[in-house]
């Protein structure tokens, strides 16, 4: 039977011709339709890497998001916490060259300096702004050693060397008076470092303060720890590691201690509280949220419109082919084969549909699964819409479709 | 002689949503092979249902139809029409898009005859029916009704069964074509050895039968034979 499949496909040229055509166009219309909904979700996905949120810890009122006083626990906390990407954090301190007399600390108190756990929380510094090889500017910043990167202007000024240990008598800031006014104290005590490398002197390069001496934060921690003196971040600022959840991560967030802005609140210096720029991650993912739960609500309607052409083009198909149906089973053919043969040539011709629009959509914009699944559903409502005209068909009397004979 | 149809009190009724039709009443006759057979009656007098019935298209309400003795409703009558019995109509019923030769090679590749056996011995049948060589790639709208008819008889033979019915065959011929026809059917039952059993209200295709029935009212009587 396969002979007559092939010989009424190569005999009914036009008609044929139409059903692969509208296969072609079914393809592409449907590629089209699961390719948008494909490209939006893959956007939603990528928008966490495209339209980052970024976080700076500020005070209660959000008017300050450096020179706080933000302390260990939340920056503990943040560190540890898996909502969190990117943490970058400094305190400052200020110290003077050696062992000096704390009357004399006007005189020599001129060092600004700054420990930070990645070389971008000293004021915006690059990697490639430090004289260190990459590799190694990471492990530095990650590190508890007694070490430093200093300015070169300043190593250049002092007549320092790298490898020299310098000997530096701290400083740091309180907020704790009643007026809620700056004060700066003697840590207790001197610390020796060495320095392991020089950084370029960021003034104009950046809007943060020059800085003249970077320590790792762990061992800036270490030096507030050896003297008994709290520990207070200046700036804190992260990313939101998946910003499709941003819900869970204000949870998080709140558990943690961060609270919400509050433009009553007075000036303050304790960084309590999280400023979330995510206006342009909230309006660009509810802006795709639609669009693909539009599309997505179009699902039953195409299905439906798509088995419907199945079954409308199987039917006018079989309906123009009744006579021949007829004659078929005049000859002995069984009404299930002969409806079998109508449906292996329908599908026959389908398949080639498929193929070609397959093609087509693998030479402009391949998504192999997309078109899998268009065939999968078009081959489905034809198989069903062809099953459903010729059963319709088969059940009519030989008698009858022969006195009606065109 | 071999009775290779038998009918035992036949009956037929269409059933519609709202009425049934009682077309065939206790109809019982035999046909055999070698004889030609009219039915004839007026339109609606049943004698197409009773056709219907010997091609296997439906089956009997009421009574029984031997083919070869088995009863009809048991056998396949499927296999019956594609093996023993084919069926020629008015309007021809040739397959539009197949050429004479090949509507004539259909029934023997439905029988997985091969290509080659199959057109030799279709040219052979369409030589017995008198069909000119050059007509034999024409697409059957190409060809006249009594050519096309002799194309129908022709594919009849071709199914190699011993059973031939006809519906009105030259009900939309011309007399000449007619006679033509007429003769190749008596050929066949008196030469070929076939059954042949047409119906008609034809006078000229019941004259040349050897046995009349007559039907009324769905009622069948031996008119003569």
């Amino acid at each position: 039977m396969l002979y007559y499949v092939l010989y009424s496909i190569k005999k009914r040229k036009i008609a044929n011709l139409v059903t692969v055509g509208i296969s072609i166009m079914l393809v592409l219309l449907l590629n089209l339709y699961f390719g948008s909904i494909r490209s939006y979700q893959e956007q939603l996905t990528d928008l966490a890497e495209n339209v980052p949120i970024y976080c700076q810890v500020s005070n209660l009122s959000g008017t300050l998001v450096n020179g706080l006083f933000t302390p260990k626990r939340i920056v503990d906390a943040l560190e540890q916490s898996d909502q969190v990407k990117d943490l970058s954090y400094m305190m400052v301190m200020m110290a003077g060259e050696g062992d000096f007399k704390e009357a004399e600390y006007s005189k020599y108190l001129n060092l600004y300096v700054v420990g930070a756990n990645n070389a971008r929380a000293v004021g915006e510094v690059t990697n490639d702004m430090i004289s260190m090889e990459p590799e190694r500017v990471d492990d530095f910043f990650a590190s508890d050693r007694m070490e430093c990167i200093v300015n070169e202007k300043v190593l250049t000024k002092r007549g320092w060397e790298i490898g020299d240990r310098i000997i530096l008598k701290c400083y740091y800031y309180d907020a704790s008076s009643e007026f809620q006014k700056l004060e700066i104290h003697p840590m207790g005590g001197v610390v020796e470092v060495e320095i392991v490398g020089t950084m370029e002197d960021i003034i104009g390069k950046t809007n943060a303060i020059s800085t003249d001496v970077v320590l790792p934060a762990r061992t800036a921690q270490n030096i507030f720890a050896q003297f008994d003196h709290p520990f207070f971040a200046d700036t804190v600022t992260f990313y939101v590691k998946d910003p499709l959840h941003l819900g869970e991560f204000k949870e998080a967030m709140q558990e943690i201690g961060l609270l919400e802005i509050s433009a009553e609140a007075m000036e303050s210096y304790p960084g309590c509280a999280l400023i979330v720029r995510d206006a342009n991650f909230i309006a660009s993912a509810t802006d795709l949220r639609h669009a693909i739960e539009l599309m997505q609500s179009f699902f039953p309607v195409v299905c439906i419109l798509v088995l419907m052409i199945g079954y409308v083009v199987s039917y006018l198909s079989g309906n123009s082919r009744r006579d021949e149906f007829a004659l078929l089973r005049l000859q002995g053919v069984g009404k299930n084969k002969a409806s079998l043969l109508f449906l292996a040539e329908q599908m026959l011709l389908v398949l080639s549909g498929n193929l070609v629009g397959d093609l087509v959509m693998a030479l402009t914009a391949p998504a192999f699964i997309t078109m899998a699944v268009v065939n999968g559903v078009i081959l489905l409502a034809y198989l069903i819409g062809s099953a459903m005209a010729y059963g319709r068909m088969s059940r009519g009397s030989v008698v009858y479709l022969l006195s009606t004979q065109h | 002689m071999n009775k290779i149809i038998e009918a035992e009190k036949v009956g037929y009724i269409y059933q519609s949503k709202y009425q049934k039709t009682k077309a065939l009443n206790e109809v019982s006759c035999s046909f055999e092979q070698g004889r030609v057979y009219a039915i004839t009656g007026k339109s609606g007098s049943g004698k197409s249902t009773f056709l219907s019935l010997l091609a296997g298209l439906d089956v009997p309400t009421e009574g029984t139809l031997y083919i070869d003795g088995k009863d009809i409703r048991e056998i396949d009558r499927d296999a019956y029409r594609m093996n023993q019995a084919s069926v020629i109509y008015q309007a021809f019923h040739l397959f539009p898009l197949l050429t004479v030769l090949e509507n004539v090679m259909f029934p023997m590749q439905l029988q997985h005859v091969s290509g080659k056996e199959a057109k030799e011995r279709a040219q052979e049948y369409l030589g017995k029916v008198g069909l000119p060589e050059s007509l034999y790639g024409k697409m059957p709208n190409m060809i006249s009704g009594g050519e096309q008819q002799r194309v129908a008889i022709a594919r009849a033979m071709a199914s190699g069964g011993q059973i031939l019915l006809a519906d009105e065959p030259t009900g939309n011929l011309d007399s000449q074509n007619e006679k033509v026809i007429v003769d190749l059917l008596c050929k066949l039952a008196h030469e070929e050895n076939y059954a042949v059993i047409v119906v008609t209200h034809n006078e000229k295709v019941a004259e040349a039968a050897d046995v009349v029935y007559g039907m009324m009212d769905g009622v069948l009587e031996v008119v003569r034979g």
